[in-house]
């Protein structure tokens, strides 16, 4: 038997150990060992081993209770002393408290808020095995690949056939009933609605309150209604089996209510307020050129694959798949559905897109705003270490051990940050209303009845206590006991040293976040102000949304066309901010006879359009109701011309949909999409459209609403009447963005606040001081002005090295935020300037503010006591 | 002065009886052998501190030993006071005893 053997188990002797450390003796281990030998040695390893772990269960108890006994008191103690402390220095504890409070609002305001965006469509029982197919889209002149998600309707069955571990596909239609109108009795509203196939709800888990969710959808001409639109229809709530109409652009249809639905969850990325079912397309004649064919995308299809296939193995099927359908086909992909709201970057997406990187960025804000509320903690604490020396010296000399100090401030930290948690709790509640409107999402913020929420509070907690407190608890810890002997201690030079770090890492954090936010805010006043060509202000638009209205759009342009304020009306199907339909693939020859592949942008338009908007023609003539080849005519933009190559656009032919259209104008560019996106090859088509739009003199908006009104209800019983402005429509296409900047200015001006809360405390402590030194200098003549400036040269050197260091990282952050517009301002270097000024001024401001006091004192004063 | 109590007069006598062996080993076999009943280390440790506590033990460390994983023995060894201790719960015993009658021993 080797010597290994006969040793107790290593982990039983050290817990034996640990409850015979208080004793500090190690003889007593030895004891232990020596009789396990002999037992040992008298029967069996084994029995020793058993009488060991015996002994140690033994003891057990009683060390547990003494442990409690005494970790009890201690803590009792170490609150009390806390408290007596905070008690002492009340201006410190509030600017401490304030100042983790505010840091630790925004941290569970933004992860509340992270938490929404992340959680989007994981609702499904199915979510990690749903994905959407998309197509990347091949004939793309730049390098930028795009995809889409617009696919055949063979393209699900196919799959489901061919590919084993796909279970189930379903195809849904959306775009189609954005804002349709749904129509019962004297009811009319406006609704958003998808058309969806049978299996569209055996694959999602959007539960039906009545209804089977196996045949709902399954017959043409039935409908599933949300709860809340069911509701406005039905108040009684028997809505099941009735009827209601749907009325399309260009058609009606009667429907039946086959189920009822619970509302749509707001983070979902498919948003409707009624499901029709697929059949009912189907069986419409005039849509037959939609089935039967590989050609037309119109459906989005998602799938279901079988639990635990990587969707990688599948997608790998997808080329011979391809081979065998419909060669020629552009590529698919599947898109998982859990990344649809964060990562997905399609063309022409229904819902808002939100992209990871912005969950990514405000991550780190919070984190930074948190790191500059702990900062200041810390150099409070370590600040007035000086003023504590006495105490723990007191301690260490009367036997207290560093562990015991160290745990003093760790509770000492904690119970501030409980205070602060308290207070941040309720900082959160009261700004919960104002913080939605800037995210524009619905949070809950029921910390009590949400575990994950409760969870974030939590981590928040201990995050703060443990950053803020670690620091300071080890410094406080380990100051010499000697020191309760000294007269004068400055606070050293080591420490004060880290101090000034941390400040310049605070002061830098403050002035990125605020030069960055500038930058935000003056790319969107670029954006408000710049020259689209064409003319957004005093346009207001109104869609017309069924078939009975649309026939009316004439009589209603002829009839507006009387009013004096009316200087232009035109109905049309694309708006100047929004022609979005899309032509891939189209081939033209260029003047040297070579092929040309084009991706064409179009809507059609009437003859009043640019006039309406005011784009400006620079080349042939305006499309005209009295020229009858008109019919067939075409207005190309500049862009189009340029990438064609042609010298003499006007009279060539393009053929669109098997039509053949002369070109017989040339528009000047103008930004027909987002400033995000560079301008594309366009082209207006002649055709009268489902948008009014209508161009007044400048003059009171609500008159000329009231007007439009007029004139839509004596021409339209049915629809219900929306409109909007087109300058604010513009705005909208950068709600994202202005909702970024609104967010970042105002965790700019609470990070700028926390870190000057800080400056604060610190520069009223150096002030403190320096009492001494102040009242001798002005014994000897020193003016204010020498004292004041004194005082804030520290505090102002460290905000000008925080400004070496944030410049250039701000200038890189914002660099990187302007590279998704393709149309940019130049990065301002003035505003950076601004930026670091604004900190600078904030941070002389708060110590000058600390200084004049004592600046002014008189020296009898502060010199009485030495 | 408190007496001694059962415990710490007979941890005293074993003490006294194992001489320069005397550490918490043998006392326990030491006790385990008179009387015939099983001690546990707490109940040897606790009149042992209490005895070194009042000053009637005195301690000192012995060279460390392979067979205890190289620590050492805790040696204790009577101090004069302890003696008197020892002596006195001794006299009051006996003459309580005297005084018994009726009573066979």
């Amino acid at each position: 038997m080797t010597k290994k053997d006969r040793k107790p188990s290593r982990l039983a002797e050290w817990f034996l150990g640990r409850i015979y450390s208080e004793e500090d003796d190690p003889t007593r281990l030895g004891d232990f060992r020596e009789v396990f030998q002999e037992i040992h040695r008298e029967k069996s390893l084994f029995y020793a081993r058993a009488w060991y772990w015996c002994q140690l269960l033994r003891s057990l108890p009683g060390w547990i209770t003494h442990r409690l006994y005494w970790s009890t008191q201690m803590f009792k103690n170490y609150m009390l002393l806390s408290i007596r402390n905070l008690h002492k220095n009340k201006g410190y504890a509030l600017i401490n408290i304030s100042g983790l409070a505010v840091g630790m609002a925004c941290f569970i305001l933004i992860l509340t808020y992270i938490r929404f965006e992340t959680s989007f469509d994981r609702f499904h029982e199915k979510a990690g095995n749903i994905y959407r197919i998309i197509q990347k889209a091949s004939n793309q002149g730049d390098a930028v690949t795009s995809y889409s998600t617009g696919t055949s309707e063979l393209l699900g069955p196919a799959l489901v056939e061919d590919i084993p571990e796909i279970v189930r596909a379903s195809r849904i239609v959306d775009n189609w009933l954005d804002k349709a109108v749904l129509h019962l009795g004297d009811k009319t509203f406006l609704q958003n609605g998808l058309f969806a196939d049978n299996n569209f709800l055996k694959i999602f888990s959007f539960p039906l309150v009545h209804g089977d969710f196996h045949t709902a959808l399954e017959k043409p001409g039935s409908v599933i209604l949300t709860e809340s639109t069911a509701q406005k229809f039905f108040e009684n709530g028997q809505a099941l089996g009735k009827m209601i109409s749907l009325r399309l652009r260009n058609n009606n249809y009667d429907l039946q209510v086959a189920g009822i639905m619970e509302d749509v969850p707001m983070n979902s990325h498919l948003q409707f307020d009624f499901l029709v079912s697929e059949q009912t397309l189907r069986a419409e004649k005039r849509l037959r050129w939609m089935y039967g064919t590989w050609d037309i995308g119109n459906f989005t299809t998602y799938v279901e694959l079988a639990k635990g296939h990587p969707f990688e193995n599948t997608e790998k099927k997808f080329p011979s798949f391809i081979k065998k359908h419909h060669p020629g086909m552009d590529p698919l992909y599947l898109q998982p559905l859990k990344d649809i709201h964060l990562k997905s970057n399609l063309e022409r997406e229904s819902a808002t897109k939100y992209e990871i990187r912005q969950v990514y960025l405000f991550t780190s804000i919070a984190f930074i705003i948190l790191m500059i509320a702990c900062i200041n903690t810390m150099n409070l604490a370590t600040a007035r270490s000086f003023s504590r020396t006495r105490e723990i010296g007191m301690r260490k000399v009367t036997g207290a051990d560093r562990s015991q100090l160290f745990r003093q401030f760790m509770s000492e930290s904690f119970l501030v940050t409980f205070i602060s948690l308290l207070m941040s709790l309720f900082l959160v509640r009261l700004f919960l209303p104002r913080f939605q409107m800037l995210t524009g999402v619905d949070l809950h913020v029921d910390v009590l009845n949400t575990p994950s929420l409760f969870l974030i509070v939590l981590v928040t907690f201990s995050l703060t206590a443990v950053l803020s407190g670690i620091y300071p608890a080890l410094v406080l810890s380990s100051l010499p006991p000697l020191s309760v002997f000294r007269e004068f201690q400055t606070s050293g030079k080591k420490g004060s040293l880290i101090r000034n770090v941390l400040v310049v890492v605070q002061f830098s954090s403050a002035v990125i976040l605020i030069a960055v936010t500038l930058v935000v805010i003056s790319q969107l006043n670029f954006i408000r102000n710049k020259n689209l060509g064409f003319d957004r202000e005093h346009v207001v638009v109104f869609p017309l949304l069924e078939k009975e209205t649309r026939n009316k759009a004439e009589a209603m342009q002829n009839a507006l066309l009387q009013y004096p304020e009316v200087l232009d009306v035109t109905a049309s199907d694309g708006l100047a901010i929004d022609i979005r339909s899309r032509l891939l693939g189209l081939k033209l020859k260029s003047d040297q006879g070579t092929d040309v592949k084009m991706e064409l942008c179009f809507d059609y338009v009437d003859e009043h359009f640019l006039n309406v908007f005011k784009i400006k023609l620079v080349q042939g003539r305006n499309l005209s109701s009295r020229i009858g080849s008109d019919k067939n005519g075409i207005l190309l933009n500049e862009t189009a011309v340029k990438h064609l190559g042609w010298r003499n656009p006007i009279g060539k032919i393009l053929t669109i949909f098997r039509g053949k259209h002369e070109v017989i104008g040339i528009v000047k560019d103008f930004h027909f999409a987002s400033l995000h996106k560079k301008i594309e090859p366009m082209a207006l088509l002649y055709s009268r459209g489902s948008n009014i739009a209508v161009r007044f003199k400048p003059g009171n908006a609500q008159q000329r609403i009231s007007l439009l009104k007029d004139v839509f209800k004596k021409h339209s019983s049915t629809q219900p009447f929306t409109y909007f402005f087109l300058d604010e429509s513009y705005n909208n296409l950068y709600k994202k963005e202005q909702r970024t900047a609104e967010l970042f200015a105002l965790f700019a001006v609470l990070s700028i606040f926390i870190s000057c809360l800080g400056l604060l405390g610190i520069a009223s402590f150096s002030v403190e001081q320096r009492t001494k030194e102040i009242g001798i200098r002005k014994v000897l003549g020193a003016s204010l002005q020498s004292i004041v400036g004194l005082l804030m040269k520290d505090s102002v050197r460290m905000v000008l090295i925080a400004n070496i260091f944030a410049l250039p990282i701000a200038v890189y952050a914002a660099h990187l935020w302007l590279q998704d517009f393709s149309y940019r301002i130049r990065l301002p270097l003035g505003v950076f300037f601004l930026a670091s000024f604004l900190a600078l001024l904030l941070a002389a401001l708060v110590t000058v503010l600390q200084s004049l006091r004592p600046a002014s004192a008189d020296p009898v004063e502060t010199l009485r006591y030495e | 002065m408190k007496l001694l109590s059962r415990s710490e007069e007979l941890v005293l006598l074993a003490v006294l009886t194992l001489k320069e062996h005397a550490y918490c080993v043998p006392i326990r076999k030491k006790l385990k052998e008179t009387t015939g009943k099983s001690w546990s280390f707490g109940s040897i440790y606790d009149p042992l501190d209490r005895l070194v506590h009042r000053g009637f033990l005195k301690s000192f460390l012995s060279e460390p030993t392979k067979e205890r994983g190289g620590r050492s023995k805790r040696i204790y060894r009577l101090t004069e006071e302890g003696k008197k201790a020892l002596i006195e719960i001794r006299n009051i015993e006996k003459a309580l005893w005297a005084e018994v009658t009726g009573f066979e021993i």
